[in-house]
Order: C-alpha cells, then structure tokens, then sequence
C-alpha cells in the first residue's frame, strides 16, 4: 500500500513537473489566488485555469512574462527564475486596478505595453462621474476637455483639438457625424457602451486623415461578454428634471449571441449657477443598439445595427427672436434645433489563421442632420453617408516580433436637401495602408510603423453655395500623404515604465474650409474658404512615465505637437457688404503641455485612495499669436473610498474637487475667461436580491452650484453660462439567467 | 428565428431613414426693388459731374422669423474693389431708404455701380445694383 502510494504521489510529481504547472499564492496567506494572468512578452495572455493554476508549458524559458491577479502586485520574471521557486509564487496584496488590454492601436495590448499616450474610461466610471453626455464623461481624463454649445451640443477636445482633428472610431469603424461644423456635437448616448479607450495624440499612420490629435474608440458591450439575461438602467436629473431609461436583453450562447438595447432620453433646459434659465438647452431622443454574434474555433463575427434619433436645442445670441419663452420644464422643440438621425451597420470579422489573425470590420453609416429653425420650418438639412472598411493582417514572425498589415478606406457621399447650405454636395474617397512592427527584447517594447494615403474629393455644383455672385466654383481636389510612427517601452523593475513616441498625423482640410462663401449664421463673418489650403500636417513628440507601488501611483507625461499648414479662420479681410470677411488660412504652430496624475493609498489598498490631476497646455502660432479655443489648466483633486468589507462592502464613495485656473492665452478678438472651481461628490451600492443584482448611485455635479463659465463653452459668448448644480440618482438592475459570459 | 427577425426589424428602420430625402427649392423670400416715382433713378444712367441723384430701395422678407438684418450700399469705381457708402443694422421685415449724392468725379467715362444689399438672419441675401457713367 505504501509503495503504491509513493508511486502515486511520483507519478503525480512527474505529470506536475512535466505540465509545469504554476501555483500562485498570497505573500500573507497559503490559499492559492484565483483569476491569475500571464502576459507573454507578444502580449498574448494565458489565464488559470478552474483549479487556481496555470501550465506554462508554452512558455520559453527566457521568456519575460507578467504574472498578475486582481488585488495583486504585478510580477516581471521568467520561466526559468519560476523553475527555481518550484513554480510558486508569492504576490503581494495590491489594491490597484489592473491595466487593461485595450484595442485601439495596431495590436490589442494592455495599456503600460503601449509606447502610445493611451488611457480609458469604462461603463461604471462613466456612469458614476454624473456626465449628460458621452463628452461631458470624457472630459473627466486628463487632457481631454469639452467643447460645447450648451449640455446636448458638445464634442471632446483632445490637448485643444476637436472636431476634424480628432477621430472617433464606433464599432470599430470610423464616425463621421459632421464635425467640421463647431456647433455639431458628437451625438452619441451612453447607453450600450462598453468603455472609451483615447489615444492622445496622432495615429493617422493606422487610421488616415483625422487621426491627428488623437482618436477616441467607443467600444461596445461585446454580446459574448455580457452575460444572458436583461438590465434595465434608469437615470433622473435633477437639474434638468431630465431621465434616461435604457432596456437590455441578451442572449449568450458558446457559439452564438444576440443583444438588443432600447433607450429613450429626455432633459429640458438647464439652470446656472444663478439660478437662470439657459433657454433652448434642451435636447433629448431614442436609440436602437443590436448586435448577433457567432463564432467556431477559428472565425468570430459581431455585426450590429444601430439606430438613433436625437433632437437637440440650439443657442445663439438673439434666441429670443426664434421662440417665445415657453413653460419652465418644456419637452417640446418649438425653437430652433438640430434633428440628427443616425443608422450604422457594422460587421467586424476575425479569422484565426495558421500562424496569424486577420481582422475585417466593414460597415455602412447614413448620417442625416437638419437645422430646424422653429415652427418645423427646416433650412440646413444634410445627408452625409459613408461606406468603409478596416482590414488588419497580424501575424507573430516570431516570439517577440510581430508584423501589421493594415489597410483602411472610405467612400463618401455629402448632399444638401434644405434651401440654406454651407457646404457643398461632394463625393469623397479615401484609402490608407500601413506597416507595422513590434519588437520585444527583453523587458524593451519597440514600435515602428509607416503608411501611405489618398484621398479625393469632387465637389459639385450646389445652388446657394456657387452662385454667380459668389468666388467659389466646384472643385476637384486629391491629396496624397505619408505618415510614421516610432515608439519605445521599458519596464524597469516591477514599478517603473518609460515610454516614448513621435508620431505623425495628418488632416485635409474639411469642405467647409475649402469652399465656404457666406455668411456664418448666429456669428455674422462672411467666411471664405480656399479650395488650394494644402494638408495640414503634425508631429507629436511625447513622453510618459508611470510608476506604480502599493502604497503610491505617479503618471507623468509631456509632448510637443508641432504644426504645419494649420488652418484656422482669420479676421481682417474687409468687408462684404457690411460683414467683417474672415478667410480660412495656414500658418504653422506648436502646442505643448504635460499631464500628471498622483495617487496615494494609505492602507496600500484601493479601497481607500487620494488623488491629484494636473493637466495645461499652451498652443501657438509661428507669429506669437494664441490659438482660438484652447482649453485653461486643471487641478482636480479626489478622494475614493469603496469597502470591502462590511456592511458598506460593494458601496463606493468620492469627493472632488475640480479648480480650472484662469484662460488669458487667448486668440485676438477672443475674450479670456476666469478660474472657477466645482466641487462634485458620489456614493453607491451593488444589493443583491436573489437573482436580481441592484445597483443605486447618487452623484452630485457642481455641488455648490457655482455660475461659471467654462472657456470651451461657446455660449459665454452669449452671456450664457455652464449648468449649476445637478443631482444624478440611478437604479440599474440586473437579472442573469444561469448562463455565464464567455470571454471574448 | 427571433434572431432573424430582429435583425430584419433593425434593417427595416434603417431603410426608414432615407425616406425624408427629398430635395427642398429656394424660396426667394427677400425683395429689393428701386423707387420708380419722379426724381428717382432706377436704371442704369449717364451723370454729368457735379449732377445729385437719388436712388430708392424698398425691401421686404415674407418671413417674420428671418428679418433683413443688415442693410448695405456699396460703390465701385470702374469694377474695382467695392466700398461701403452706407451701411445700417436691422431687424426688420420691411425696410425702405433713400441714397442721394452728388457725382463728385470728373472723368468722362467713369462708370459707378452702386450695390444695395439686404441680408437676413439666415444669411441668405439679395441685391439690385445700378451703374452710373460720368458724362
């Protein structure tokens, strides 16, 4: 019997050390950690499995990997050092989040492997920062501020640049919602979002025009992650007096999985700080998300429809002469206001091939914008729809070398249906192809990448925008392009990364800025473009370096972002017939800046965290002159508790404080704007109730209700100041059938 | 099956959204005409130097929530660059002025075009132009 046993016991000591089988333990505890990670130096992952451990048989014996757990310290060491530990390990408690794998950049890497300025921003952050709007959320991440025409009507600025300059991805393709024009929003609701990944600054390299400051990718929830089941997620806005409803039920399947979300939103105007009615704030609509999904061993596909229909009340100088002042808590859009209806199929594709992936997401979007300008009386009324794809071929040449090839390309089509226009019907195409490579050396991460591009636009004959009075005629234009990218990564210990990048991008100029020739409705410049502004082009130089303890967190970084060719509107061209001419121009410029973030946790948990953000820039022209619209310095200070334990386990708490310093580097002809500071606070808990999970949040926005106006906030031009105070409650709730989410 | 039909009632909303798709005319909404009553000059003419004139406009917008904002005379000497001889801010639907002045120029031959100009709030403008040839 005995010799049996010891047989057994050999035999099972055999098989241990044949599999190579890590254990990982608390450095205070004897039970092994669950949930353990391994990041391979190619980024792939490897996860335990259901008995707490790890085969790391595929492993090499050199191979630097990163040994992590939820609540953990993260590990740097090889299969080798493991071997002389008898494959235990001991990790340290930790209460830091763990960096993410995100998707925005040639490869799916987590966010310190990236020599990429990239961050995020995901569901329950975004819901408990109190945000209205997808941009209002954004502006919560260092170095990226709001610009806005009231709450509905805002976009995100990326280190002062917006609009054009800054390319929104959705579903993994390309957004186009007009954004030439300041006073269109980025129009996307909350509902259905996964998380936002942002990359701070250019990647035009990957993704082509547009990607010059910086891309923000809207990451839906994946079907194969969502567990089966419905959600029901109900907002109320205090200031407002506003709500936001939204409906899941999810289907999720080994193979298959469908989702459909439904919401629906209304908020009516605001008040300021003083208490003052911002007339025609108002915005509010409805939107439609489903998504089917299938996979096998070797294929996965998600394809989803999306659907939305947005209304959103516009303000300008002279409001009172479109519109009577109307009931306090009016819903109705008797006023003037912009009806935005969007519909977008997408399908993103990956195949798994014999020693390689390759990624397809292709799609379609029919983006209908109309000015209303009270009484359903419509002058602008645009139709701008695109036809796109994005292919990627990634394919391991070896260990720690992996190559990229990427191809993306557009067809666009814009057309005027309303009798006042401001661009013209066009048809435009544009292709983009790029290399990329990464090599790993050790505990380095180098990052090498260069793509070509063209890009077309035919613009035709539009009454109303040539005309015989008017200098402008249709035009045909082509521009091609190169770009690069260069980057490094190293990991220095177990707490230090250094990273650096120069990347270019590049952007032509939009139809407005080719070939405007009228009057700018609310401003009252006659504004001319010049279909002969040739690219605008930029480099982005930037470093970044993050250390992470237990007990101390610090991210720091600084880039330089040097222009050419940069267009903006220029006064002093005259007069037409009484309206001062602003001409769209190029002259080359620089913005620099730094951000940094500090924490600090007591107890060496995350339980219990302080927080500092700094962030400010200064953005110039060659001349000496400011640039228009740049956003001041930020000081945001924080406190976070969220127990573990306890009655209060599964709660959060917070306080903040945001101070925006005075913006005196102004543009000529803009006017400055004071410092103000904001006081915001939050609490919530996660209940369970048999099946249900319940989550309750109150967040508090401008808890002294201070008047402020914000420096990107163009109505201060009208007197108008920022929202004052708003108290958000939500109730989500979560009913899962017995089917776990598959990974996806 | 509920797959399928979910899907077909996602795409039959997408078609939806091309049905508003057609095109609107241009409504020619502003009216500027010249006076035409005794001692108005309301069509192109010959001046002697030293001659005064007199040049009426009326004008008018159908639409309330788009009155004449601006009002504007311009003067261009031998199809030169235009400048303004007058100009006024409205915000009016129904506007009327006078222009009178004296030809000053002493150059037989040299032609005036005098631009009168009404913009609304939605930008949009018309105008009415007469040219005046020294004698």
């Amino acid at each position: 019997m005995k010799h049996c046993l010891l047989w057994c016991v050999l035999l099972f000591s055999c098989f241990r050390m044949d599999a190579q089988i890590l254990s990982v333990y608390p450095a205070d505890s004897g039970r092994t950690i669950t949930q353990i990670r391994i990041i391979r130096s190619d980024g792939s992952m490897v996860n335990s499995g259901p008995d707490s451990w790890i085969d790391l048989s595929s492993i090499q014996e050199n191979d630097t990997i990163r040994v992590s757990a939820p609540g953990f310290s993260e590990i740097i060491t090889t299969k080798s050092e493991l071997k002389t530990q008898n494959f235990k390990l001991f990790l340290n408690s930790l209460e830091v989040s763990l960096p993410e794998v995100l998707v925005s950049s040639y490869r799916n890497l987590p966010e310190n492997n990236s020599a990429l300025s990239i961050t995020h921003l995901n569901s329950e952050e975004i819901n408990r920062s109190g945000a209205y709007s997808l941009s209002n959320a954004l502006c919560h991440l260092p170095g990226v501020s709001e610009l806005s025409t009231g709450s509905g009507i805002s976009k995100p600025s990326i280190r002062g640049l917006y609009g054009n300059r800054v390319l929104t991805l959705f579903s993994g393709l390309r957004f186009d919602n007009q954004q030439w024009q300041d006073e269109h929003g980025l129009g996307l609701p909350v509902s259905g979002i996964d998380r936002v990944e942002v990359i701070k600054g250019p990647l035009s390299v990957l993704y082509g025009t547009e990607a010059m400051g910086g891309v923000i990718n809207i990451i839906q929830n994946s079907p194969f992650k969502t567990a089966s089941g419905s959600q029901i997620n109900t907002g109320f806005f205090s200031n407002t007096l506003g709500s936001l409803i939204s409906a899941q039920v999810n289907n999720s399947g080994k193979n298959k999985a469908n989702s459909l979300i439904l919401s629906a939103e209304s908020q009516t105007d605001y008040f300021d700080g003083n208490n003052k009615r911002v007339l025609n704030s108002r915005f509010g609509g409805y939107n439609l998300q489903s998504a089917w999904a299938f996979r096998n061993s070797r294929f996965r596909s998600i394809n989803r429809y999306y659907f939305s229909y947005y209304r959103f009340g516009f303000i300008f100088n002279d409001i009172l002469h479109f519109m009577e002042v109307d009931a306090r808590r009016s819903r109705n859009f008797s006023g003037p206001h912009h009806n935005v209806m969007l519909n977008l199929l997408s399908s993103e594709n990956e195949w798994k091939l014999k020693n390689s992936t390759l990624e397809l997401n292709a799609g379609f979007q029919s983006n209908l914008r109309s000015e209303d300008e009270g009484g359903s009386e419509i002058s602008l009324n645009m139709h701008l729809m695109t036809l796109q794809y994005l292919l990627r071929w990634n394919i391991e040449l070896a260990d720690n070398l992996s190559l990229v090839i990427a191809n993306s390309s557009q067809l666009q089509s814009n057309d005027n249906y309303g009798k006042r226009k401001l661009i013209p019907d066009a048809r435009m195409a544009e292709t983009n192809a790029s290399v990329y490579i990464n090599y790993r050396p050790g505990k380095w991460s180098l990052e090498l990448s260069s793509g070509a591009g063209y890009k077309w636009i035919h613009a035709l004959l539009t009454p109303g925008v040539n005309s015989e009075e008017k200098e402008i005629s249709p035009f045909s234009t082509a521009r091609s392009f190169i770009n690069a990218m260069a980057g490094i990564s190293r990991q220095f210990g177990a707490h230090l990364i250094f990273k650096g990048n120069m990347a270019s991008g590049v952007r032509v100029p939009n139809l407005a800025e080719l070939s405007s020739n009228g009057l700018h409705e609310g401003f009252y410049t006659y504004e001319l473009g010049n279909p002969n502004l040739k690219n605008e082009r930029n480099i982005n130089t930037a470093i970044e370096m993050i250390w992470q303890s237990k007990y101390f967190g610090f991210a720091g970084s600084a880039y330089s972002n040097r222009f050419g060719n940069f267009v903006f509107l220029e006064p002093g061209y005259g007069e037409w017939f009484g309206f001062p001419v602003y001409k769209y121009v190029q002259r080359n410029a620089l913005i620099y800046g730094t951000e940094m973030k500090l924490s600090i946790y007591p107890l060496g948990k995350k339980s219990f965290s302080l927080g500092c953000t700094v962030s400010g820039l200064e953005a110039k022209l060659d001349s000496g002159e400011f640039l228009p619209w740049m956003p001041a310095r930020k000081l945001k200070t924080e406190i976070k508790i969220s127990p573990e334990k306890g009655k209060l386990k599964q709660s959060f708490f917070y306080v903040n404080s945001n101070y925006v310093f005075a913006q005196n580097l102004v543009y000529s002809g803009e006017t400055s704007s004071p410092a103000y500071a904001l006081l915001n606070a939050g609490c919530g808990k996660d209940l369970q109730a048999g099946k249900l999970q319940i989550s309750l949040s109150l967040v508090a926005t401008n808890l002294l209700n201070r008047a402020y106006a914000d420096h990107l906030s163009r109505i201060r031009n009208f007197g108008q100041l920022n929202m004052g105070r708003n108290i958000l409650f939500q109730i989500k709730i979560n009913h899962n059938s017995k089917n776990k989410p598959n990974e996806k | 099956m509920k797959n399928k039909f979910l899907f077909l009632f996602s795409l039959t909303l997408f078609a939806t959204s091309f049905s508003s798709c057609k095109k609107e005319d241009d409504e020619n909404e502003l009216k500027i005409n010249f006076k035409t009553s005794g001692g108005y000059t309301f069509s192109d003419a010959t001046i002697a130097t030293g001659e005064s004139f007199k040049i009426g406009v009326d004008c008018s917008t159908e639409k309330a929530k788009d009155p004449i904002i601006k009002f504007n005379i311009s003067e261009s000497v031998n199809n030169g660059t235009a400048t303004t001889v007058y100009s006024e801010d409205l915000e009016s639907q129904n506007y009327s002025r006078d222009y009178e002045a004296v030809m000053q120029d002493s150059v037989s031959g040299n032609t005036h075009k005098f631009t009168f100009t009404i913009t609304n709030r939605d930008g949009i403008n018309k105008q009415k132009n007469i040219t005046l040839t020294v004698e």
